[in-house]
């Protein structure tokens, strides 16, 4: 029942090409695996990143995710199941010594915490949130400041579940805490706003903590519990996907709210809310996500994340671009383009000149200063591979990179190998490329549509725009009003937008807000996430763009 | 984009602590090689909450970062039918958790820290202490730095 019950295999890396340094890690360590059942752990661990990357927000988090699995044979297969909880009174020696049946209650399955972090932090030093998997088919698993879980269906789902509380401070949506019958002490939530990002007690629309996310039409709070006694187990009464207050949250019946009606934070097997979404997206970035070019172009800066602190990271430059991929910009002089590896004055040459560069998740994207052929990166040194003729303007986001036909306008979207595009829709005034499909402004700019992701298919979302602006924060897109320059931000169905501030000479998404630079551009802002809030985070600027740099 | 030079990212230590009841021990400490998100660094905390900080030689704050679920004295409980509720269920406060905090040249000491906590046993000590309502954090343990 001790680490003289078998081995530290070693390390392998299963998901992920994020640096290691910035990297968002998931170590998952098996228990209860023999020396000759360590191929079921390896797909058990393929099995929980397949579970995880196909749950989103996680499907589109893209390349910030490490997942590394930790091989430990133990001398025993299985784990503890102590009849006292129910089970059949098994032992089994574990280098973790995972048990079932903590607190008498059988599907708790626990194991010596501190051999694992001990052993996650010497195989992977950087790790975020550990994670064993234990070699049963009961059903288990328990959180805190590890996770487990056992083989049986379904029990990913704790770990997914429990990476919210770990890795990003979520709190529990659930209304009640023992939850059973005639449950006491526990009708009304204490006095005190929570500081978890989805539970609150504030349902004042101006002040909301994720008030970004609800649209004016929806009532605050959403759902009131009628009976302070008891759990509100009614179906919701707005359709599935409103944010909003839902009273009962945060272990109590009243008084606390929660931000839809559904969310993985209350309940298994069931998405995670809107709001949970977004906090899973800002924080699995552990790369700063903004960053300026000063107004003579003179000196690049990268925001700090807080007050009003910012870093020079380099020199003169030319443009901006950043994306998932990282952060680009053209020597002012040549054109050049260089790319900044993640420390101050630290950049990599990495092509020549073009008309326009675009950086998606994976690379970056250049056309040719003629604008007769499109190039990506291939990821070291200086070489660069064809893959499309003559373009008018390349668009790029998670979603992947589109290009305008030069001559007539029309979109095509690339599919990956090259001189394989393939035609989504037909001219439009601005393009914007977010992480799951592309939105487009109408030629006359009187409308915005939302490409459906096949065919030349597209869904009115919007009257008269701008400009619009895509990147990772809520549902990945905002508009300008064309008259007034305010901006709006899109609430994930057609004509459902709010108002989110007021005009100013660019914008850019990051995956935890939109900034913005004032119209005289003499400072930057960042909008807090409620009511028409915004925080100077910063002085004059050339631009602002947003990416994981 | 001129003069390019590599610059060492800020030095992070990675910390694990073992705990019972508010009894903390420091398991280990080990250089890492990682950023320290300011999701870390700027976390919000309210009182009742735990948080591990850097501190200098003469014992000010450089650093504080979450203990999340450290010192938790409850479990989840999740049942096989997903249609079921989510529950929670007391249990001793014993186990360990891991930080990682930035740890420049400056800091010296870490502090296991219990922010306000919101109820406190009078101590004789108290009687001629701030007023009651008057909280402040409590340490719950220190420890050097190794350098």
């Amino acid at each position: 029942m001790t680490t003289s019950d078998g081995s530290v295999q070693g390390r392998t890396q299963i998901h992920g090409r994020a640096p290691r340094n910035r990297a968002f890690t998931v170590v998952l360590l098996g228990d209860g695996f023999t020396s000759t059942q360590q191929t079921d752990f390896n797909t058990a661990c393929t099995n929980f990143v397949t579970a995880l990357t196909t749950t989103p927000p996680y499907d589109k988090i893209g390349r910030s995710l490490n997942v590394w699995r930790v091989n430990v044979t133990s001398t025993d297969s299985g784990a503890d199941d102590p009849a006292g909880a129910g089970g059949t009174g098994a032992t089994a020696r574990t280098y973790f010594d995972s048990t079932f049946g903590a607190n008498n209650i059988r599907r708790l399955l626990v194991c010596n915490s501190t051999t694992v972090l001990q052993t996650a932090a010497a195989q992977v030093p950087e790790f975020t949130v550990a994670i064993v998997v234990v070699n049963s088919t009961i059903y288990g698993g328990s959180g805190g400041s590890i996770g487990t879980y056992s083989l049986a269906s379904g029990a990913t789902e704790i770990a997914i579940h429990e990476l919210g509380h770990t890795a990003y401070g979520l709190a529990d949506e659930y209304a009640c805490y023992a939850c059973t019958s005639g449950e006491t002490g526990h009708d009304v939530h204490p006095t005190g706003e929570p500081t978890e990002p989805n539970v609150t007690q504030n349902t004042r629309r101006d002040t909301l903590k994720w008030g970004w996310a609800v649209d004016p039409g929806t009532a605050l709070p959403t759902m009131s519990n009628p009976n302070c006694a008891t759990v509100d187990s009614r179906p919701s009464t707005v359709p599935a996907g409103t944010v909003g207050c839902f009273e009962g949250a945060h272990y109590y019946h009243c008084a606390a709210f929660r931000p839809e009606h559904g969310c993985k934070m209350r309940n298994l097997g069931v998405p995670f809310c809107q709001v949970c979404s977004q906090v899973i997206r800002a924080r699995t970035k552990v790369t700063k996500n903004i960053c300026a070019l000063t107004p003579s172009r003179n000196a690049v800066y990268r925001y700090d994340g807080s007050g009003t602190s910012w870093t020079k990271i380099g020199g003169p430059a030319g443009q901006l671009y950043a994306g998932g991929w990282g952060l680009v910009a053209t020597n002012p002089s040549s054109g050049d383009l260089y790319r900044y590896l993640g420390t101050p004055d630290s950049w990599q040459h990495i092509g020549s000149a073009g008309a326009q560069f675009a950086v998606t998740n994976d690379t970056v994207y250049g056309l040719t200063p003629s604008r007769n052929a499109v190039y990506r990166y291939d990821g070291s040194g200086l070489a660069w591979t064809r893959i499309g003729g003559p373009a008018g303007q390349l668009y790029a986001g998670g979603w992947g990179l589109v290009a305008t036909n030069p001559s007539s306008g029309d979109l095509y979207r690339y599919l990956g190998t090259p001189d394989s595009w393939q035609h989504i829709g037909s001219a439009g005034a601005q393009f914007a490329v977010t992480s799951d499909t592309v939105y487009g402004l109408t030629p006359s700019r009187n409308a915005v549509y939302r490409y459906d992701g096949s065919g030349t298919s597209w869904t009115k979302i919007g009257g008269p725009a701008g400009n619009l602006y895509a990147g990772d924060w809520g549902r990945g897109l905002l508009a300008t009003n064309p008259s007034s320059g305010d901006l709006y931000t899109y609430l994930g169905r057609p004509d459902s937008w709010r108002l989110t501030g007021s005009a100013g000479a660019q914008f850019a998404v990051a995956s935890d807000t939109v900034y913005g630079l004032t119209p005289s551009r003499n400072a930057v802002y960042r909008y807090e996430g409620s009511g028409l809030a915004w925080t100077k985070v910063g002085d004059a600027a050339h631009s602002v763009v947003a990416g994981d740099i | 984009m001129t003069n390019p030079q590599q610059t060492d990212p800020a030095p992070a230590v990675r910390l694990i602590f073992e705990y019972e009841g508010d009894s903390v021990r420091l398991v280990s400490q080990q250089p890492v090689d990682t950023a320290v998100s300011s999701f870390e660094t700027d976390a919000t905390t309210r009182p009742g909450d735990y948080v591990v900080e850097t501190r200098d030689d003469y014992g000010k704050r450089l650093a504080r970062v979450p203990a999340r679920e450290a010192f938790r004295g409850s479990a989840e409980v999740f049942p096989e039918d997903q249609k079921e509720p989510i529950t929670r269920v007391d249990v001793e406060a014993r186990g360990a958790f891991t930080v990682i905090v930035p740890a420049p040249a400056e800091a010296v000491q870490v502090a296991v820290v219990h922010v306000d906590p919101p109820e406190r046993e009078p101590r004789s000590e108290d009687i001629i202490g701030p007023p009651a309502e008057v909280r402040q954090d409590v340490d719950l343990a220190t420890f050097q730095l190794e350098r």
